[in-house]
């Protein structure tokens, strides 16, 4: 089996999702018998040569620079997987989104007229996405799915259930019905093993929206156990609040 | 054989007897929730339960490999069925959706898998004298009391267990007990208490016939109410999160996935359960989907729990209340039949 | 636990479909005995498994057919196999058509796409006994002329069964492809068909919104919905009436289809045979 020339790419993000590719250690020797990596910056001086097979990119758009290169690495590359909660979302970044353009980059920096930025977006609004690997960062099996997916040439096995199924195969008790603490499972993307609720924490929805979710009934449910309006508005705007599934219960 | 006395304070002894043959699991209190968990003395164990979070098809079907590959050749795995299992304490509710669970996966084909996990497990049950706020069970027939499928059944009397014995085995675990039998009185007052215990119960279901006017009323406004907007009797809608499956004790659907290996050339299949609630159920390939919306597949889920289980018209539904607890939008079973009988 | 078989031949049928022969390379036999209409489940170490309608000629047991199209992992990772590579395949699974029931009547048969391959064992039986059937009438659509399954089959061989009918059919004709026969959907041969519903029976099978049409097409020309039986697709994962995911209401289609009745399919939901 050729080897998958692999790119990693990083844009506007914390980099924790390519720390969690990198956090394969035991892996790695074997992963490497499936891909090259042609071009990652984090781990080797190599420039950008010829095309890709894949194209991992993490990190949303915000600026006209890496408009332009989303677009060349789609260009280049035959798949392309937006890697975590920034490239699909905008994620944390994109709160930013909520204010206005020019008092956001007032807030950071000292001189925002050298400052060129547009948006915070996923990849999705400027390109077409071949595999969505949701989270904060994403799970590391399903780095490894999404890889052995694309050697085998088909897709990865990602389900796009709830948290809550995660919780429950795990027969945890739940934060939501047991103790009417504000849970975002229900609505979330599974992939993490519902990590933050097997340690006593309420998910806060890092794996972004799952496939089919009712926004509404749940910021109504969250309300009922006591959350103020603002509250709910932050909830829903904190890692995926520019999506149409959650925009409305975010503004 | 007569039925025996057991005092609460030897209740270890019961529970250390069986720890000699068995892998015993009872219900054990965490912080907000009962569970199921591997016990070794009465004390961790809450008999005053209501209900645990997972019924007890935890232990028979919640995942398993299917088959091992390596090299292009593949073999069914090996179960760890080292020790048998005991579940101490089960209620008749969860024991009657194990008997039915047992019939539905053993029909014309028989999963092999569950069953074999089935003859390992033992089954000390406990009747019902207190009753929990989502419970239906006496309706249904499949509680407060039971009087099948188990080795031994546990009734609370007070000061002693009413010590009733269903199986060979379960004689063979309270041999060495030397038990006293039981009087008259015993069992008179075990008939009074689970009469009070049958007059606790807030929630109750009509289920005979529901199947049939489920099945010939897709369009009831009542599936629009839970499944898109308006909510009935205080619900809010669905939201698609699967919580009722997993906590039902006889939903029994399962996926099926392989999982390969770093290398490629070896891995698993396996299959976890699954829920007709998520989108992606009913998907079939090129990304049709047959229910599409959220009124069809909650619409599905609630008929089949009314009697389409299985393809039969028998409910599957044992009135535990855990789909009513486990459901953050409060969608109740029960509410729903009542709309849909009008009342 | 899925048998081991091997690839014997590949048959490019159109540019999105092959037709495999396998022989099982186990200790049983080589071919398969089973139903015309059942399906087998097709396994791909590391890509799962997928039901498809079995094929092959009900009389032939030294091998099995299945014709399938391209359309997710498994189907994908078959079509990158060559001849003498290894699958797993269980079944056959499914009631399978109503042939009994039909012995002595004139059948239609009317399919879309890919759905004639679990018609085809029906039209071999015909052809491998005579008097089986009083009369076998063939509508099959396609989208273009270069979508039609067994085109030679239908073009020829079949054609020359006696008591034997087919008409073929095609959404359109791109510039280029030659066609001698109807353009337009299935349902525009009813003109054309000659089966009467007097002691008469339809098998069917292809996508939802074909059968639809079709059913509503037969009701009006007075057939009754006892004598029109449809073949459904659903996901399967197990194909034995286990995990549940081909659930019709309270049917299985692995177990108690795949070809139902349009009796039955009336009174079950999500589908959109029936009309509304």
């Amino acid at each position: 089996m050729a080897k998958l020339r692999c790119g990693f790419f990083k844009f506007t993000g914390c980099a924790g999702c390519q720390m969690e590719i990198l956090r394969l250690e035991e892996e790695f020797p074997r992963l490497l018998e499936l891909i090259d990596i042609a071009y990652w910056p984090m781990v080797t001086t190599r420039g950008w040569e010829g095309d890709l097979d894949v194209a991992f990119v993490e990190g949303s758009v915000s600026t006209p620079r890496e408009l332009r290169e989303i677009k060349e690495i789609r260009e280049r590359s035959k798949v392309v997987v937006a890697l975590g909660e920034c490239a699909l979302t905008g994620c944390i970044p994109s709160i930013r989104n909520f204010m206005l353009q020019r008092e956001a980059e007032k807030r950071v920096y000292d001189h925002p007229l050298w400052i060129e930025s547009i948006a915070v977006r996923g990849l999705d609004v400027y390109i077409e996405v071949d595999i969505h690997l949701p989270g904060c960062p994403p799970h590391r099996n399903t780095i490894l799915e999404v890889i052995k997916g694309a050697a085998l040439g088909r897709d990865p096995y990602l389900r796009r259930h709830s948290v809550c199924i995660e919780c429950k195969l795990k027969d945890n008790g739940c934060l939501l019905t047991d103790e009417g603490r504000p849970c975002m499972g229900p609505l979330i993307n599974a992939g993490c093993g519902a990590i933050c609720p097997s340690l006593n924490r309420v998910c806060e929805g890092c794996y972004g929206p799952m496939s089919a979710t009712n926004a509404s009934s749940h910021a109504q449910i969250l309300k009922e156990i006591g959350l103020s309006e603002a509250d709910i508005r932050r909830k829903f705007r904190k890692y995926a609040g520019w999506t149409p599934d959650f925009r409305r219960e975010a503004e | 054989m007569t039925p025996k006395l057991l005092e609460r304070s030897r209740l270890d002894d019961l529970v250390s007897i069986l720890s000699n043959d068995y892998q015993v699991f009872g219900p054990v209190a965490r912080k907000a929730d009962v569970s199921f968990q591997e016990v070794s003395s009465a004390e961790m164990l809450d008999l005053n339960y209501t209900t645990t979070t997972l019924p007890p098809k935890k232990f028979f079907h919640l995942r398993e490999t299917l088959l091992e590959y390596r090299e292009g050749e593949f073999n069914a795995p090996e179960l760890d069925l080292e020790r048998s299992i005991l579940l101490f304490g089960v209620h008749p509710c969860d024991l009657n959706a194990i008997l039915r669970m047992d019939r539905l996966l053993s029909k014309e084909f028989v999963d092999l898998y569950y069953l074999r996990r089935r003859e390992n497990s033992a089954i000390v049950a406990l009747n019902c004298t207190e009753v929990g706020e989502n419970c239906f069970c006496a309706s249904l027939g499949t509680g407060p009391a039971i009087d099948k499928g188990f080795d031994l059944l546990l009734t609370d009397l007070g000061d002693s267990y009413l010590v009733e014995v269903g199986t060979l085995r379960g004689q063979r675990m309270i041999e060495d007990l030397n038990l006293e039998d039981a009087s008259q009185a015993d069992l008179r007052k075990k008939e009074e208490l689970l009469e009070a215990a049958r007059a606790k119960f807030k929630k109750s279901i009509r289920m005979e016939g529901l199947a049939e006017v489920a099945a010939e009323s897709p369009d009831h406004e009542v599936w629009t109410l839970i499944g898109e907007s308006g909510g009935l009797a205080g619900c809010f809608p669905c939201l698609s999160c699967g919580n009722c499956s997993l906590v039902c004790p006889t939903c029994y659907c399962y996926e099926v996935a392989d999982i390969p290996d770093i290398t490629l050339r070896a891995g698993v299949r396996r299959r976890e359960l699954d829920s007709c609630q998520l989108l992606e159920y009913a998907k079939v390939a090129m990304g049709h989907n047959f229910r599409p919306d959220r009124k069809s597949r909650v619409r599905h889920w609630m008929t089949c729990k009314f009697g389409g289980a299985g393809g039969g018209l028998e409910s599957s539904c044992v009135g535990c209340g855990r789909c009513i607890h486990s459901c953050p939008a409060h969608i109740d079973l029960t509410e729903v039949a009542k709309a849909l009988w009008g009342e | 636990m899925p048998r081991k078989a091997v690839i014997r031949e590949i048959t490019e049928e159109t540019h999105d479909t092959k037709t495999f022969t396998f022989d099982f390379i186990d200790s049983g036999p080589r071919g398969l005995e089973f139903v015309a209409g059942q399906f087998a489940m097709i396994s791909i170490l590391g890509y799962g498994e997928a039901a498809i309608s079995i094929a092959s000629d009900p009389d032939d047991r030294s091998g099995l057919d299945l014709t399938v199209r391209e359309v997710g992992a498994v189907t994908g990772a078959l079509f990158r196999l060559r001849e003498g590579d290894e699958v797993g395949i269980r079944g056959p699974y499914g009631n399978g058509w109503p042939l009994t029931q039909a012995e002595g009547k004139r059948l239609l048969l009317i399919s879309g796409g890919c759905g004639c391959g679990t018609l085809r064992p029906v039209i071999l039986s015909h052809k491998n006994n005579p008097r089986r059937f009083r009369y076998v009438e063939v509508l099959h659509g396609a989208r273009t002329p270069g979508d039609v399954i067994y085109r030679k089959d239908y073009e020829e061989t079949w054609r020359d069964i006696p008591d034997t009918r087919v008409l073929l059919s095609v959404d359109k004709v791109p510039a280029g492809e030659t066609w001698s026969h109807s353009v337009g959907v299935v349902t525009t041969l009813f003109d054309e068909m000659e089966t009467e519903p007097e002691g008469s029976i339809v098998l069917m099978c292809g996508p939802e919104i074909m059968m639809k049409f079709s059913v509503l097409g037969l009701l009006k020309r007075g057939f009754s919905p006892d004598q029109i039986f449809c073949s459904m697709e659903r996901r399967m994962r197990c194909g034995v009436g286990l995990c549940g995911h081909c659930q019709l209401g309270s049917k299985y289609v692995c177990r108690d289809g795949p070809v139902f009745s349009y009796a039955e399919l009336e009174k079950l939901p999500d589908h959109i045979v029936r009309g509304g």
